[in-house]
Parts: structure tokens; C-alpha cells; sequence
């Protein structure tokens, strides 16, 4: 055996592949990221189809009673939140003829296990949650000039909770968490982990926007039932269009869909209307100065 | 908007650790290519005995290590391979490298005290796990071999 005189020189890209790493990488995040949404869509759609038909028994078993945030002993406050329950279940019997594909409203969640509580809260804002719970802030009354006004945005509320749509949307969440926890759990690597599933709760946020359009939707079916006409129905979303701290963010990471965009819904639903448009006035103890 | 500012954050590390990490492979593979030129005389083998001409040569253990780290980038690469496996092509180049330049630093070790070959080369691979729980690992390459030194040097 004779000794070689020097090393050889060994061709390259045999142990090395020259792939390009920014290609390797583009294709595996795609390739990722579109499985990751697939996913979420897919599972997302399996709740949505489920969820409505969970008993309201169990949704109720389950949700979180909403404290009161304001000082319920205080005498305008306590009358206040009296005038907001009356109009809540003025507004509940007038849904109950506005049946959902078919069916009766008052078998999926039953009137009498709404609550409505104002929150004092800075916001103008409101919401529905687990157990057919109500809340409108304190200064969502101030955005407001009629009951008309009021009672869109507490049909909207009413809307959202005979569809079903707090515990879809809990489920929903709770499902999309376990799966990205169980793919991306044990990825050591947070920020990425952190990043794709952004990137899938993105996918989420287009079925909250779909959920509102539908509450809007019912809201004006409810509202039109109960004042014979949509006067007012726009007056939450005209004022807060106008105010100049609202921010127009791009729509796809919104939770919900622009304001402009649900104004237009009410009032080409309000266009439609041959009557006169007279507005009830505010109950007294509801009135904020705007 | 949390989210965008998590999704900037990841895609500014990205970008930096492709930036920086690539610049400093391409530097480091042509400083490999040339030092390989340099010290192709010394011969470098695995068997375990000397050459039958060379049983008089002196030996010493000769050994060249390197401890390099992984780019933001590599790892995230892996991260996103692990889900799906296949080849991490982009650890590949990285243990090549340092597979190379531990046998580089074993050869100038060799040169330095006059051999011409060396016999017995092996490789030890060890992980620096200080910071493995958060993937940023980094590896140790080790390669030793026992260098054969003629007489009069």
C-alpha cells in the first residue's frame, strides 16, 4: 500500500447540499403555515357546526357570573340599570317572533335566563358572554340619542347569544388552543411557535366578523319587529364613525368588521323602511349627555 | 396588533440571523477552501497502524477542536423541519463546516511540529447544552489522530 502524497480534494455538495436555505425555509413555512389554517378552518368549522346544538343548560352551568362594575346602591345608578333590564326584555319578547332558520328563540335559550347589567367602564362598548349575560358600558349611553338607538345595540347583544355565538366562540377558541398546543407544544422555539399560531388565530378572526354581521343582521329583524321601523338603528355607528379617536385598522385583524362597513348594512336596511322614522325618547334614568 | 408586533419581531430576528449567518458561512467556507490548499501535504488517514515505511517515526497526539453556534435562522428552519422531518440540510452545512475546520486545526497542529502525516483520525461530537432548552445549541466538533513525525524534526 502506497501513501498517498497529499489529501484529496473532495468535491462539494456531496455532504453540504448547496440548497438555498431562504427556499428551504419559504417552502417549509408555507407548506406549514397552510396546514397549520387548514387545520384551524377545519376545526373551526366543526365547532361551529356543533356548539349551536349544546344545550343552553350546560352553556349556563358553565359560564362565569358577570360582576357588576358599577355602584349598584347608588340611586341613579340602581334606576338605570332598572330602565336598561325593561328595555332588555321589551326588546327579548319582540325577538321571540323573529324565529332563527325556523325555529322558536325561546327553546334555544329561554327569555327569562337573560340578565343585562351596565358596566362602568371608559369604553363605549358592549357585550355578550357565556349564560345569555348582557353588559353595556356606562359610556356607550353617551353615544346614543334615542332609545332606538339603545335598543339596536341590545338586540345586537340579544342576537349574538340566541345564536349561539358566546359559546361557539369560547369552544372555538378553547379547540384551536389545544390543537396549536398539542403541534406546536413542544417546539422549543417560542417565537416561532408563537408566530404560526398568530398566524392561525388570524384565520379565527374572519368567523368573529361573520358572527357580527349576523348579530346585525337579527338586530334589525328584532328591532324593526318591536318599533315597526329601523329610526335610529344607526346612531351607535354614526357617532362612533365620527369620533376621532376610533382607529381604521386593517379589517383582516379586526375582530370585528370596520364600522363604515356594519353603518351601511343599517342603513340600507333602514332605507328600505316607508314610514315615518320617529324615535322613542331615552327612558330618563338611562340619559347621558353626550 | 400584539400579534403584528410579535410577527415583526420574529421576521427582524429572521432576517438578521439569515443576513449575518450566511455572510459568516460563505466567509468561513472560503477560508476552509484555502486553508485545505494549504495543508494538503499533510496527509491525513484513518488506519490505525503507520505505514511500513514510517515505523521508525516518532508520535504525538495531535488534536484540533471547534465549538460553533447555530443562527436564529438555522433554527427556526430545523424548528419548522421537525414538524414535518426530512433533512435539515441547514444543520448539514453548519457540521460540515465545523467537522472541517476541526480537521484544519488538527493539521496545523501537525505541521507545527514537523509531521507529514497523520494516522488514526477520529471525531468526537459533543452538544453544548447551556442554552439547548431554548434550540440555540451550539456543538462541539473534536479531532484527534496521532501524527507521525520523522526523524531529525
Amino acid at each position: 500500500m502506497s501513501l498517498p502524497r497529499g489529501n484529496p480534494r473532495i468535491p462539494e455538495g456531496i455532504n453540504a447540499r448547496n440548497t438555498h436555505p431562504m427556499r428551504e425555509f419559504l417552502v417549509l413555512a408555507a407548506g406549514v403555515s397552510a396546514g397549520l389554517v387548514a387545520l384551524v378552518f377545519a376545526l373551526s368549522l366543526a365547532v361551529r357546526l356543533m356548539a349551536p346544538h349544546s344545550p343552553f343548560a350546560w352553556e349556563l352551568a358553565a359560564a362565569p357570573a358577570l360582576e357588576s362594575l358599577t355602584d349598584e346602591n347608588s340611586e341613579p345608578q340602581a334606576a338605570a340599570s332598572d330602565a336598561l333590564q325593561e328595555l332588555g326584555k321589551a326588546l327579548l319578547a319582540s325577538s321571540l317572533t323573529v324565529p332563527i332558520e325556523g325555529k322558536d328563540p325561546q327553546s334555544i335559550v329561554p327569555a327569562e335566563d337573560f340578565r343585562f347589567a351596565l358596566l362602568g367602564l371608559d369604553i363605549p362598548n358592549a357585550f355578550a358572554t357565556l349564560g345569555a349575560q348582557i353588559a353595556v358600558s356606562e359610556t356607550l349611553l353617551s353615544h346614543v340619542e334615542s332609545e332606538n338607538g339603545l335598543a339596536m345595540v341590545l338586540a345586537h347583544e340579544i342576537a349574538h347569544v340566541q345564536l349561539r355565538h358566546p359559546i361557539e366562540a369560547a369552544s372555538r377558541g378553547m379547540v384551536v388552543q389545544i390543537a396549536l398546543a398539542t403541534i406546536l407544544g413542544n417546539n422549543a422555539n417560542g417565537l416561532l411557535g408563537g408566530s404560526l399560531g398568530a398566524g392561525s388565530m388570524l384565520t379565527l378572526l374572519s368567523f368573529n366578523r361573520e358572527m357580527e354581521l349576523q348579530a346585525d343582521r337579527r338586530a334589525l329583524a328584532i328591532v324593526r319587529s318591536h318599533y315597526g321601523h329601523l329610526g335610529g338603528a344607526d346612531e351607535f355607528f354614526r357617532n362612533i364613525a365620527s369620533d376621532p379617536d376610533s382607529t381604521t385598522w386593517l379589517e383582516f385583524t379586526q375582530t370585528h368588521p370596520s364600522t363604515q362597513r356594519r353603518l351601511q348594512l343599517i342603513q340600507t336596511a333602514m332605507k328600505r323602511d316607508t314610514t315615518t322614522l320617529t324615535t322613542q325618547p331615552m327612558a330618563d334614568a338611562l340619559q347621558r349627555s353626550g | 396588533m400584539e400579534v403584528l408586533f410579535q410577527l415583526a419581531i420574529f421576521f427582524i430576528l429572521l432576517a438578521l440571523g439569515y443576513l449575518f449567518g450566511r455572510r459568516a458561512e460563505s466567509k468561513h467556507y472560503q477560508q476552509i477552501f484555502a486553508r485545505e490548499d494549504q495543508l494538503r501535504h499533510i496527509v491525513v488517514l484513518n488506519q490505525r497502524f503507520p505505514p511500513p515505511g514510517m515505523l521508525a517515526h516518532r508520535t504525538d497526539m495531535v488534536c484540533g477542536n471547534v465549538v460553533i453556534s447555530v443562527d436564529y435562522f438555522k433554527t427556526v428552519v430545523a424548528s419548522l423541519r421537525n414538524l414535518v422531518g426530512g433533512n435539515i440540510s441547514a444543520y448539514e452545512s453548519l457540521l460540515d463546516r465545523a467537522r472541517r475546520e476541526a480537521v484544519l486545526r488538527m493539521q496545523e497542529q501537525a505541521s507545527l511540529r514537523g509531521a507529514e502525516t497523520v494516522i488514526n483520525l477520529k471525531f468526537e461530537t459533543a452538544r453544548v447544552s447551556g442554552n439547548a432548552g431554548r434550540a440555540i445549541g451550539s456543538v462541539e466538533v473534536l479531532a484527534y489522530g496521532t501524527a507521525l513525525i520523522g526523524p531529525g524534526k
